[in-house]
């Protein structure tokens, strides 16, 4: 027994570190912010005044906020549609491949490597308005592109860039997903009679459900909250605020309107965002996908 | 068929790989050529004089605009 609760001693000292920076770092500014929402701060962060919950309801009347909701859905959707449809379809290729698959792959993973910031400043190199390579080509199409002030090609290259980076996150994820269906599967269905495509939808894809429905989340996760450095270097939220999605409102109402009070109540909602996804992702990864 | 289905895939995979590196390839082309000339008139398709030279003093004295001194 004593041996017991010395272990356990143990146990309590190696955890504690990781309770402390998780206190410090994560509880902390979440407490912080919960508080923070139920105020009217000034600008300078001195006065305060209870609010109670006018900050989460003036952000529904606000249309910018509505629009900013619109926005994030948009981007979220069409980055998750963009990179799984071709992290499918090039995880297939690649793995069809023997000898040249290494090369594929090494190849195929570089845009992951590049951090957010820099792969925005390489798309505004790109598809600058008059510099541009991107827009050189298409002006030479006779198709007129300048972002900066379009707001449609603004979404556009915003969806472009950040697809370029997530992109091979999802070829990664399943061309190792592939890779583990046993072959004898394969060569099972093809003694039945089964042609590659149907191989592919009826027996390789449904084995992949889990790796998409992990994709699927991720990349939801990805158009939410990890597009900011790329619409902060690209657009700065416009033009207009057709570029402005949450985590962008978040930064734009905080820092630069001060609003501290909006600003924390946003932050609060986008957590509870977070937990209710990842509340879905533990419970029904593994349980509700079926293989047919 | 099954030959040309193979040629096809390689093509495919090629192309996206070329159209994957362009913004990769943009930057070694841009970090071979005169800071200014970036800021100014479009950028040429093919790499400069300047990129053994602008690594060379992005590694020694840091940023472009910290050149000629020592990097902090």
């Amino acid at each position: 027994m004593s041996k017991f609760n010395h272990q356990r001693q143990y146990v309590w000292l190696f955890i504690l570190p990781q309770i402390i920076i998780t206190l410090i770092f994560f509880i902390w500014p979440a407490a912080n912010a919960l508080l923070q929402s139920f105020f009217y701060t000034d600008a300078f962060g001195i006065k305060q005044r209870l609010a109670y919950f006018s900050n989460f309801t003036d952000l529904f009347a606000d249309s910018g906020y509505i629009e900013a909701i619109k926005v994030t859905l948009i981007l979220a959707f069409s980055i998750t549609v963009v990179t799984m449809t071709l992290g499918l379809l090039l995880a297939a290729l690649v793995k069809a491949r023997h000898k040249s698959q290494k090369i594929y792959k090494s190849l195929l993973i570089w845009p992951y490597a590049v951090a957010p910031a820099v792969a925005a400043i390489l798309w505004r190199f790109l598809c600058h308005p008059t510099l541009g390579w991107i827009t050189s080509i298409l002006q030479n199409w006779g198709i007129e592109f300048d972002y900066v002030n379009h707001t449609n090609q603004a979404l556009l290259v915003i969806i472009l860039s950040a697809s370029w980076q997530q992109f091979s996150y999802n070829f990664l994820f399943y061309l190792a997903a592939m890779q583990s269906i046993p072959a004898t599967i394969e060569d099972a269905a093809v003694l039945d009679g089964a042609n590659s495509w149907q191989c592919f939808w009826h027996i390789i894809f449904p084995l992949l459900s889990p790796t998409t429905f992990f994709l699927i989340i991720m990349n939801f996760m990805y158009g939410f909250f990890e597009t900011f450095g790329i619409i902060q270097v690209m657009t700065h939220g416009g033009p207009g605020a057709s570029t402005t999605n949450l985590i962008y409102k978040v930064y734009q109402d905080g820092f630069e309107g001060m609003d501290l009070g909006s600003a924390s109540a946003q932050s609060v909602l986008l957590m509870f965002l977070v937990i209710a996804i990842s509340l879905v992702q533990f419970k029904y990864i593994e349980k509700k996908v079926h293989y047919s | 068929m099954n030959r040309v289905m193979k040629i096809g895939a390689h093509l495919f995979l090629c192309l996206f790989i070329i159209i994957m590196l362009l913004p990769i390839y943009l930057a070694v082309v841009a970090a071979s050529h005169e800071g200014s000339l970036l800021m100014h008139t479009r950028l040429p398709y093919t790499p400069g004089s300047l990129f053994f030279y602008e690594y060379e003093s992005g590694l020694r004295a840091g940023v472009s605009g910290n050149r000629g001194r020592a990097a902090i």
